[in-house]
């Protein structure tokens, strides 16, 4: 613990000083943006509220939110559990590097994790006009986005299961295989109970990320109303057409999801004892 | 010959490891490379001309400029808001430990119209500093207020476990050789976090210079004064300038890679630090 | 300097880690505080230090006569070597050793020479000469506590203050520095007070022995005192090898220590008891045999020589008779 004693503590002005900084610093750049949300929300009284979360380009963006959600989600958690399992439970040559390319979506612009693939599928793209003689959409289309939220969301369940699963090491599933068990039921039975609240921790974060991406999306959907809008796009198109409390109330929902993400991430601390680190 | 020994009593090895490549490859790799194929089709005098025109210059003046003062400003308060939270006691100091990821949580988007809602000259703060002349929003500054906003939990997230790990006794012994508390921080505390602290800058810093969501809002999209690169990447896109895209994105795709290699020295150099 | 420390009281939430302690050290001793953990013995090392500080208002600390019990660490001149070393991790060892003198007053400070031959010369007398750039990194355990030595010891204290000075080297390097530690103490006469769970460490060490217990001190004397005529039975218990046994047919506890039992031919004259021999060690400089007593389910360990045990042909299941010497305490 490093709290401070009596021998190492900061002079009373300082502390006053620092919290009070710090109280706000936090005012203005967090609490005030997030309490500002909620109020322009509910500005024009709560039936133009539930007008606009209800309305059906509204209904259709929620929709297509959480599709994208729903695809992106598990294929990211399979593929945090294989690579996890490759890297954590073997020796290999390259792993290093393997492990600095899962992290490399992080480091890239939104904005260019969208352009790759207009380059790939797009009109001019490479494959462009294979898929137009075959009238298959990609781009500014339902398929396209989900790639695009792939990339963004790539790494986040990954980089919670290899740090956890290298530091608890082979020992238990050595004994498991040694009492008879198959490699499956070794998996289901001795890994993944290990490893559940990382798991967990992952998937909410990678959930919270498919769910508000806004700059790599945005560059593969098309805007097309009710079709390829999710939420956070249809926040833009609402905000550039001056409809404030409209914005706003899809905003809020966005907030509402934001600020659960929050609540079970710092459950998922305390109750795993995890600590809190680096988005 | 006799059969290979198995690499391990595990199985699953070539079915995890063939699943992470191909997926990776396939989602990651093979479209990253394809940027770069594509920016050397336009050749060394194509690329060159299309990332000098004044616009981008501009834009990437603004982009690197910005993000830089803006992580410099998360230096200063990072470390402030990390030592509050490792070092003192105060009630709703959970909270506040909490509430740090909010930029990480909060979707850009809503960030991005949050943001300019309040520092808009009508808004709640903007309205305050609108008598003294001073514009936030739809100007340099509000594109700062974002890019200080997104970077903020990079660089208190970096220095926490750091902080939290330090060595009180350290202190207690710089304090019973005679130096003041500021002495202390300033010779013993300081000097060990800086590896740290320079990481989240880092971070923060690489984060800065593609964010769009939270930016694109605020910051009035004025060619040559007010448009980030990222913007401007959209810009030529939609304008089927793709060549003139293309190139900008390698140009950002390559900045990233420097940054994320410099980043995992930094923190090689930070990890290995003994405890005695 | 002498050090008194007067009725002094500690509270941690509820628990009372000191609990009225009363105690003076003369000038220019080595003084061991010896006790189990949780006794109380760093809290106060760090009370004398200034690093902690007694509840309000209950106890006093004198260093050489004057009050200091409100004095921070800083303004105190107490050279304290932390349990692991606390060394500045980012300075070289001169720089370690320079830190308390650098951090001076401009008015009080030496100058950079002056600094420059007290670090040298600090450095020389705990013989680490020419390893004045290396960083704490790259030296031995043994070596960083001799840096943590020489930096307390370049503030000129009026008092040194160690914690567990021992605690975290290995038994060899341990027993080196324990020698080199005594006859350094005599070279440089600092006050000296160090904290152990070692009893060993501390009576082979120290002019006085602190024994505390529960926040308490149960005794102070010279290591033959506490060791020949421990106060209280947890003394007994505490320091050295001790059986604890009933006299066949007799209610009360009585205390003995191995060496102080005297084995004889059963059928001597002068047996007090008698006993058999259940297991016999003889891997060592003297022979250890556990003995049980007849018509009881007591047993108890005494050692004899080698010598005594070949003369006497003693082996396993023998009968003996025993003489118990000395001191007894029920």
């Amino acid at each position: 613990m490093s709290v401070q004693t009596r021998s190492t503590q900061d002079p009373l002005w300082a502390r006053i000083l620092l919290i009070g900084g710090m109280f706000g610093f936090l005012c203005l750049f967090l609490f005030v943006p997030l309490a500002s949300v909620f109020v322009e929300a509910f500005r024009k009284g709560l039936a133009v509220y539930a007008a606009a979360i209800t309305e059906e380009n509204a209904r259709s963006a929620i929709v297509l939110t959480l599709t994208l959600a729903a695809i992106c989600v598990p294929l990211n958690a399979v593929f945090g559990l294989a690579a996890a399992w490759a890297i954590a439970k073997f020796s290999f040559k390259g792993k290093s590097l393997l492990l600095a390319l899962i992290d490399l979506p992080f480091a890239v612009s939104p904005v260019v994790s969208g352009l790759v693939y207009v380059l790939l599928f797009g009109a001019n793209g490479v494959f462009g006009a294979w898929l137009q003689a075959h009238d298959i959409q990609i781009i500014f289309a339902v398929p396209g986005m989900a790639l695009a939220t792939i990339f963004v969301t790539f790494p986040f369940v990954a980089r919670e299961l290899i740090p956890l699963m290298q530091a608890q090491g082979n020992d238990q599933e050595y004994a498991a295989l040694s009492l008879g068990a198959s490699g499956w039921q070794t998996f289901l039975r001795v890994t993944l109970p290990n490893i559940k609240w990382a798991l967990f921790y992952g998937i909410i974060l990678c959930n919270a990320r498919a769910m508000g991406e806004f700059g790599a999306v945005s560059v593969v959907s098309g805007h097309i109303r009710g079709e390829t809008n999710t939420l956070p796009l249809h926040v833009e198109v609402l905000y550039n057409e001056y409809n404030s409390a409209a914005a706003f109330a899809c905003a809020s929902i966005l907030s509402l999801l934001g600020l659960l993400t929050l609540g079970l991430k710092t459950f998922i601390e305390w109750r795993a004892g995890l600590r809190r680190r680096n988005p | 010959m006799g059969k290979k020994r198995p690499r391990s009593i595990l199985p699953g090895f070539g079915l995890s490891l063939g699943f992470t490549l191909a997926y990776l490859g396939l989602i990651v790799l093979f479209p990253l490379l394809l940027v770069f194929v594509k920016a050397s089709g336009l050749g060394w005098s194509g690329l060159l001309h299309a990332v000098s025109t004044p616009r981008v210059l501009a834009a990437c003046r603004l982009t690197f400029g910005l993000s830089a003062l803006a992580c410099l400003l998360n230096c200063v308060f990072g470390l402030l808001i990390a030592w509050v939270l490792v070092r003192y006691r105060f009630p709703g100091r959970g909270f506040l430990d909490a509430s740090v990821d909010l930029p990480f949580a909060m979707p850009t988007a809503v960030a991005g119209i949050a943001l300019t809602g309040i520092y808009a000259p009508n808004g709640w703060i903007g309205s305050l500093l609108k008598p003294y002349g001073i514009k936030v929003a739809f100007a340099p500054p509000g594109i700062l207020i974002a890019l200080v906003f997104i970077g903020l939990p990079f660089v208190v997230r970096t220095l926490q476990p750091v902080l939290e790990d330090f060595e009180i006794a350290q202190e207690e012994a710089a304090a019973s050789l005679g130096a003041t508390r500021w002495q202390t921080f300033c010779r013993v505390v300081f000097p060990q976090l800086a590896p740290a602290l320079v990481t989240g800058t880092t971070l923060a810093f690489a984060r800065a210079v593609g964010e769009y969501g939270s930016v694109v809002f605020i910051a009035g999209n004025m060619p040559g004064k007010t448009e980030i690169v990222p913007l401007l990447i959209i810009t030529k896109l939609e304008q089927y300038d793709y060549a003139g895209a293309t190139a900008l994105a390698a140009l950002m795709l390559l900045i990233s890679f420097a940054l994320l290699l410099l980043i995992n020295f930094l923190q090689r150099k930070t990890l290995v630090r003994p405890t005695t | 300097m002498s050090i008194v420390v007067q009725n002094l009281r500690r509270t941690f939430g509820t628990f009372q880690a000191l609990r009225g302690i009363n105690l003076e050290i003369a000038d220019h001793q080595l003084v061991a505080l010896l006790g189990p953990s949780g006794s109380g013995k760093t809290t106060l090392l760090r009370i004398i230090g200034g690093l902690d500080f007694p509840d309000p208002g209950q106890g006093k600390i004198l260093i050489n006569g004057e009050d200091v019990t409100e004095e921070p660490a800083a303004d105190r001149k107490a050279g304290f070597v932390f349990q692991h070393y606390a060394l500045f991790n980012h300075l070289s060892v001169f720089d370690n050793v320079a830190f308390g003198l650098e951090v001076r007053r401009r008015a009080v400070r030496p100058g950079k020479a002056a600094i420059r031959d007290r670090v040298l010369e600090l450095l020389r007398l705990v013989q680490l000469e020419g390893l004045e750039a290396r960083l704490p990194s790259e030296l031995s355990g043994g070596q960083r506590q001799r840096v943590a030595l020489a930096r307390a010891l370049a503030i000129e204290p009026k008092v040194l203050l160690l914690d567990e000075p021992f605690g975290a080297l290995d038994a060899k390097v341990r027993k080196d520095l324990r020698r080199w530690l005594r006859s350094f103490h005599r070279e440089i006469g600092v006050t000296t007070v160090f904290v152990t769970h070692d009893q060993q460490e501390a009576l082979e060490l120290a002019d006085v022995v602190v024994v505390m217990n529960q926040g308490q001190v149960e005794q102070v004397g010279s290591p033959q005192q506490v060791y020949d005529q421990p106060a209280t039975p947890f003394l007994y218990e505490f320091l050295g090898d001790v059986n604890k046994v009933r006299k066949p047919g007799r209610p009360d506890l009585f205390y003995v220590r191995p060496h102080e039992i005297r084995i004889l031919f059963a059928g001597d004259a002068e047996a007090e008891f008698h006993a058999k021999i259940e297991h016999l060690f003889a891997a060592g400089p003297s022979a250890r045999l556990t003995l049980r007593f007849q018509d009881s389910r007591d047993t108890l360990d005494a050692d004899i020589t080698r010598l005594q045990l070949e003369e006497m042909g003693l082996s396993e299941g023998d009968e003996v008779g025993l003489k118990l010497a000395l001191s007894t305490h029920g």
